[in-house]
């Protein structure tokens, strides 16, 4: 049953009742500044990108990028890739990246409010 | 010949002293118009030097018109009385006792001492016999207590023996078997309560007794009883109208310090009516709902959550059968018609053995036999409802029937709203419930009844639902001999629901859904000796479904056929229970119940691979199954322990354990009501859900057993309760397992409950403190929630406070309240929105971390009986009520819509401000 459905027979219930249907905001929880980390590693040669942006009020609808982040992602026992800021909030490799089987790799995120570092585990 | 000396002496013992009252010099005048009868009492007593003894309740509407010539006291009363159905009794010292209804007897029946022709025969009839014609139909009390029943033969005495006594204690005026009433003797203490055919058997001592009989909602009353050997006797009693304060026997224990039960509740069609009803209807669940333990998911939703325990955890019969959806409109009325019912008993904890298949409670409704010596009829009308009910004789005293019906005219008033919307919506329902009893003879009672409820709503000619319940039983009970006795039962039941969209024929469709089951159960109640009460028993339940089809509609439609394949199962089970009174202070039930579960094809199973959590994408194929071929087999013991120790006579403290196993389950999605809740069968991925529960209380009463007050505790686990991952699919969804996980619930309170039953304010106060808790945890951190530790369930309210109060200012008018307090219930928000590869997301907070606001509600109603004129053709009420009085908008759920690329919170109140309603009742 979709959505639309079970909310129309709400209103139902709304009309028959004398029932109201009012505005709610849900008590502000602290979560809307959450930072969102988007980022895909493949095994074909291009350039390691992750895209950085911060979560919003759930009534808002701008996109906020996270800008000056410093980025490296680094394989396990070998080498580390630092991540430059292409495009506000758009972080890249300098040179190609091609993820191999079986090697484990964690990507590191210090936000240029540096109030925290956050990494994957390996 | 000493038997008979002693009773010559008790009868006169007994009763007053008669003198002639209609002594020389009493003679009054008076003239008096709409004179109150307290003053009218009043001017008497001066005039004739008497003294008026009556209740004030009983007079408080009686005006008295009259003109009083230098009559003689008695015809002048006599002729001012009769309106009134006032009798009254000068006594020796001048006082003028006022009865209502009887009167009483100053000389003792003809033929009192000639008794010879009485043995072994209940005496009610021929007591009766001795009275006037019009006033048969109210039994003499008085005269009924000082005469002695003798039972058995004379010539089989053996002193000190115990002998059994065995029969029906029934409502004087309709024949109505009483559930739950307590017959006992004080010395030694024993005593029964009768079974749900009002059937008790108990051994007692041989000699001159006195039997003590108590039953919610009628007088408390004794029997003297001659006791020779074993025999049968069938006692009436008196429905309590208007509860006097002269009611002498409540000093003696109550039903709730010396029975054994705990956990549960008993409600009787009297006590529900007294409830302010809400859009005009009384409502057996409404009632429940104020009891402690008992919660439901809001104003409107489906069903009753007890203990902590999901709605599909209570087992709802309706004289033994299955009622898969209690509801009429969206919930708003439950679909028991308050007119039919006798009795409603709710067991939450210490379920005895004969009931198993749900593992919360068991809520069994109980519906009256029907007037078995007079036709009399009942209904109601409201603004949203109109109802009906006939009962009567079909063999005087032998058969009986009842029929009910029960229907809304809201299609009729939402035609009338001036919004096209609401114009063209629909919602309607309708229910039949019909029961016929028949005593073949004295050993053998045939009962066969049907229920069928029907609903049907729509929203601006979209969407149509409608679902159907039907239920046939048929119930033989054999009496084997006094002591033993089985029924034997048969019960069909079905649940469809129908849901159809033609607006846009494109998307045209039907969907279906059906459940039904057919159960066949023999129980035997065995009373061995006087500390053993003992059932047993077997059943079956054969259980078919029908999962969900869906098909297009009309030829245009490209809705694609899918169609679930059907399930069925086989649920057995074994019982026995024992309840062994060690002392009269200590009691013990034992008992053992054994289910055994078959899941049976024809199907084909979804396989998975192993060690990978259960999704589409790791299915592996699928395996068939042939025609009642076993696919899954669950059993096991499930225990139940009850305990009562007396510590003295007005407190009692009683401990109880039980398990209990859940063959099938609903999966319904509580955050939204939605008629098309399914049930699913146990299979190879439901595991049947097991619940294990302790609970101790402490009873104790106060001020004569006026006051009863109690605390219980309870701690419950639950084996394999069922939650859905995130974005569960319920509907048509051909790998249900792919969505629902099995956790462990875990729920725990204390209920504390003062209630006082009688007098001119009585209801009762409750609050309870509760958790409600389930854990996800998996191998498989994608499957886990919360990251497997314990969260609220959806129907976890910690606190909940409930007060019902009627306050009676006469017998004509009365003042019902009820108060409703409690904490919202957990919901999931999303908290942040977030966007990821070019789309908006929602992110949401921990499954059930936050609550929707508290919940209040006060309803008040006004209940006015109709005049007491002579002539009159029925009896006739007005319920005045107000449904949430504060107009308070309780958040029934809260909801959240995208708009112009924002996600907006909406509360959701279903009355949002007063409902006042009128129902205007009647009898006839």
């Amino acid at each position: 049953m979709s959505y639309h459905k079970i909310y129309s027979y709400l209103l139902l219930i709304v009309a028959l009742s004398g029932g109201c249907v009012q505005e709610f905001d849900p008590p502000a929880q602290g979560y809307e500044n959450l930072l969102v980390v988007e980022a895909f590693l493949s095994n074909e040669d291009e350039p390691f990108e992750v895209r950085l942006s911060r979560s919003v009020p759930i009534d808002t609808s701008a996109f906020v990028p996270e800008s000056g982040a410093q980025i490296t992602l680094s394989e396990r026992d070998g080498a580390t890739f630092v991540l430059s800021e292409k495009r506000t909030g758009v972080y890249q490799s300098s040179g190609m990246i091609a993820a191999q089987a079986g090697r484990t790799y964690q990507l590191q995120i210090k936000t240029a409010s540096a109030r925290a570092t956050c990494q994957t585990k390996w | 010949m000493r038997n008979l000396l002693l009773y010559i002496s008790i009868a006169f013992l007994s009763l007053p002293v008669a003198s002639q009252a209609r002594e020389e010099g009493l003679i009054v005048s008076g003239k008096y118009e709409n004179t109150p009868f307290a003053v009218f009492a009043k001017d008497i007593e001066q005039q004739a030097d008497v003294v008026f003894m009556y209740h004030p309740l009983m007079v408080d509407s009686i005006m008295v018109t009259a003109i009083v010539n230098n009559e003689p006291l008695d015809r002048a009363l006599a002729r001012i009385f009769k309106p009134y159905h006032l009798h009254f009794y000068i006594n020796s010292n001048k006082q003028v006792i006022v009865t209502e209804g009887y009167e009483i007897q100053a000389r003792l029946p003809i033929n009192f001492f000639d008794r010879s022709h009485m043995a072994m025969s209940p005496v009610e009839g021929e007591v009766v016999d001795f009275l006037q014609a019009e006033e048969k139909k109210v039994i003499l009390q008085n005269t009924l207590e000082n005469t002695l029943i003798e039972v058995g033969s004379k010539s089989k005495i053996i002193d000190g023996q115990f002998v059994n006594l065995a029969g029906h204690i029934r409502d004087s005026k309709t024949g109505e078997p009483l559930i739950g009433a307590m017959m006992y003797i004080d010395n030694p203490r024993i005593g029964v309560a009768t079974d749900q055919f009002g059937y008790y058997s108990i051994n007692l001592p041989q000699g001159r007794l006195s039997l003590l009989l108590k039953c919610i909602g009628y007088k408390d009353t004794k029997r003297p009883l001659m006791l020779y050997s074993q025999g049968k006797l069938d006692l009436e009693m008196i429905e309590d109208v208007i509860p006097l304060k002269e009611v002498i026997i409540e000093s003696e224990k109550d039903v709730n310090i010396a029975g054994m039960q705990m956990g549960v509740e008993r409600l009787d069609a009297q006590s529900m009516k007294k409830v302010p009803p809400v859009l005009g209807e009384v409502d057996v669940l409404r009632v429940a709902l104020t009891l402690p333990g008992v919660q439901s998911v809001g104003e409107g939703a489906n069903g009753i959550n007890v203990r902590g325990g999901n709605a599909d955890q209570n087992l709802m019969l309706l004289n033994d059968a299955t009622v898969y959806n209690p509801t009429h409109l969206f919930g708003f009325f439950s679909a028991f018609n308050p007119d039919v019912i006798k009795s409603v008993e709710l067991h939450k904890g210490g379920i005895p053995a004969e009931f198993g298949g749900r593992i919360s409670s068991v809520f069994e409704v109980q519906t009256k036999e029907g007037n078995n010596k007079n036709f009399v009829g009942s209904g109601g009308i409201s603004p949203v409802t109109a109802r009906l009910a006939f009962e009567g004789p079909i063999v005087k005293n032998k058969a009986s029937y009842i029929v009910g019906g029960r229907s809304t005219y809201s299609d009729w008033i939402l035609n009338r709203i001036p919004n096209d919307a609401i114009n063209n919506s629909t919602a309607s329902f309708y229910d039949l419930y019909a029961r016929i009893s028949y005593d073949i003879n004295e050993k053998n009672t045939l009962y066969a009844s049907g229920y069928y409820s029907h609903d049907k709503f729509g929203f601006n000619s979209d969407t149509i639902y409608s679902y159907t319940n039907q239920n046939v039983s048929l119930q033989w009970k054999h009496i084997f001999n006094n002591k033993l006795y089985g029924v034997f039962t048969g019960v069909y039941s079905g649940y469809t629901y129908h849901v159809k969209s033609e607006k846009n024929e494109v998307n045209a469709f039907d969907m279906d859904y059906a459940i039904k089951n057919i159960n066949g159960k023999i129980d035997f109640s065995y009373f061995p000796n006087s500390r053993h009460k003992v059932d047993f028993g077997i059943s079956s339940i054969y259980y078919g479904l029908e999962p969900g089809s869906m098909l297009p509609a009309g030829i245009n439609s490209l809705i694609l056929p899918k169609i679930l394949e059907n399930e069925q199962g086989l649920e057995s089970a074994i019982y026995l229970g024992d309840k062994y009174d060690f002392s009269p202070r200590f009691s013990v039930y034992i008992g053992l119940r054994y289910s055994i579960y078959n899941y049976l094809g024809p199907k084909s199973v979804n396989q998975y691979a192993e060690n990978a959590p259960i999704t589409e994408a790791t299915q592996t194929g699928e395996k068939n199954y042939s025609k009642n071929q076993v696919i899954e087999t669950y059993h096991g013991p499930e225990l139940r322990l009850s305990a009562r120790y007396s510590l003295n006579d007005d407190t009692s403290l009683k401990l109880s354990y039980n398990k209990m196993r859940q063959y099938i389950h609903m999966l319904s999605n509580t955050t939204s009501i939605s008629p098309t809740d399914t049930w699913k069968l146990s299979d190879s991925y439901f595991k049947p859900q097991i619940g294990d529960q302790v609970s101790l209380g402490l009873y104790r009463n106060f001020k004569n057993n006026t006051i009863e007050g109690s605390v219980e505790a309870y701690y419950k686990t639950i084996a394999n309760l069922l939650d859905f991952k995130s974005g569960a699919q319920l509907v048509l969804n051909e790998q249900l397992e792919t969505d629902i996980i099995g956790g462990q619930g875990n729920a725990y309170g204390v209920e504390f409950l003062l209630r006082k039953k009688t007098g001119k304010l009585n209801g009762w106060l409750s609050y309870t403190y509760s958790k409600s808790l389930i854990r996800i945890e998996s191998d498989f951190a994608d499957e886990e929630i919360n990251n497997g530790a314990y969260y609220p369930t959806n129907y976890d309210k910690p606190h909940a406070v409930n007060l019902l109060a009627n306050w009676k200012f006469s017998r004509r008018l009365s003042v019902s309240t009820v108060m409703s307090y409690s904490s919202g219930r957990p919901i999931t928000y999303p908290i942040a929105k977030y966007n990821y590869n070019g789309t908006e997301r929602l992110h949401y907070s921990e499954r059930n971390q936050y609550r929707i606001p508290d919940y209040f509600r006060l309803d008040l109603s006004l209940n006015i009986e109709g005049n007491h004129k002579v002539k009159k053709l029925n009896h006739s009420s007005w319920t005045l009520a107000v449904y949430n009085l504060t107009g308070r908008d309780n958040a029934y759920s809260v909801y959240f819509v995208s708009q112009n690329g924002k996600v907006k919170g909406y509360q959701l109140s279903i009355f949002a401000e007063a409902i006042p309603t009128i129902t205007y009742n009647f009898r006839f």
